[in-house]
């Protein structure tokens, strides 16, 4: 399986299963690509945890702790981002 | 496992589950989520945990924070799906969920024996199979002259126009998922971080059996034609089953 690739079809590449193993590093997945599917679950061993540890076996994230997370970050890039394109 | 002590401060990291083939499990050279701590496997009867330790508080007390830092979460992302990806191309691997951790190695195989049954059913379902990202984007329209905004006011009206969601909503749409809905033997909705990605009409998240490939691809192009200059479709893959093993819960 190894890293994997984005692939980007064009009918102007009659044959895209070449460009699926090309080892190019633009092929390579995306920072949000990566974040998308492995923030897409996965099997959950336990109920939802977080906290101290203490007295718990086990500590699992929320997914919605973390998504909440991911977009409040993104949110404070764009908004930042935003306010230097006003400038 | 070759040194299953985990010292005071540590945590174990769980990657996901295999089956036991019985014989010495495959190494993986890469280094765990932290960067430092080798994977490593425990034996839980049938299965195989993958693990590393991990600092206690890093992956635990401060974790919320870590969270909401993007800068630790990319790097930590990657890592976990370096690693997941690396065992899952030496055999099948139920992927756990981003950041389950373990205070000891006993309630890890205590946890994951109780759970033989469901586990067995996902591994015959996602043997043989691997996840495919599929996306459809508008293609965005020739260049047209740039229009200079003469207010604030107008500069944000344009902005908005050209940011504007096209039509989602689409008949032609609907075929595409129908298509690939009848070679894929799951589907799943994503795009939970990427959604804003500007263009983006569509996205979804397929579970292809690996005898399926050339129908699979065949599908594709057949869109990709058919779409050629309006929209653009891009496929992303293999990527071990993340989306679809959540009800060995």
């Amino acid at each position: 399986m190894g890293r994997g690739r984005r692939i980007l079809l064009s009918p102007m590449q009659s044959d895209f299963q070449t460009i699926t193993t090309g080892g190019s590093s633009e092929d390579e997945f995306s920072l949000l690509e990566i974040l998308d599917h492995v923030l897409n679950t996965g099997v959950v061993i336990h109920g939802s945890v977080v906290i101290s540890l203490a007295g718990v076996d086990l500590v699992y994230l929320g997914l919605n702790v973390i998504l909440t997370s991911v977009e409040t970050a993104l949110r404070s890039i764009q908004a930042a981002e935003d306010k230097r394109s006003l400038r | 496992m070759a040194n299953s002590e985990i010292t005071d401060g540590q945590a174990l990291y769980l990657y996901g589950i295999s089956k036991s083939s019985g014989g010495k499990p495959p190494k993986i050279g890469s280094s765990g989520i932290d960067g430092v701590h080798p994977v490593q496997t425990i034996a839980c009867g049938d299965f195989l945990c993958w693990i590393s330790a991990v600092d206690r508080n890093e992956f635990a007390d401060a974790i919320n924070r870590n969270l909401e830092n993007l800068e630790w979460l990319a790097l930590h992302g990657v890592r976990h799906q370096q690693v997941v990806s690396d065992i899952s191309s030496r055999g099948v691997m139920i992927p756990a969920r981003f950041g389950t951790i373990f205070s000891t190695e006993q309630a890890l195989v205590k946890d994951v024996q109780g759970r033989k049954t469901a586990l067995q059913k996902v591994f015959s379902r996602i043997s043989d199979a691997d996840e495919w990202g599929v996306k459809i984007f508008a293609e965005p329209r020739a260049p047209q002259k740039a229009s200079v905004a003469r207010s604030g006011r107008e500069y944000l009206q344009q902005k908005a126009a050209r940011l504007k969601r096209p039509e989602r909503d689409d008949a032609g749409i609907q075929e595409f998922a129908t298509e690939l809905a009848k070679i894929a033997s799951d589907s799943a909705a994503t795009g939970k971080v990427s959604g804003a990605q500007p263009n983006l009409l569509w996205q979804s998240t397929f579970l292809v059996p690996r005898s399926q490939r050339k129908q699979w691809d065949a599908a594709l192009k057949d869109f990709v034609k058919k779409w050629s200059g309006s929209r653009r479709i891009e496929v992303n893959g293999p990527w071990p089953p993340y989306s679809f093993v959540s009800d060995a819960e």
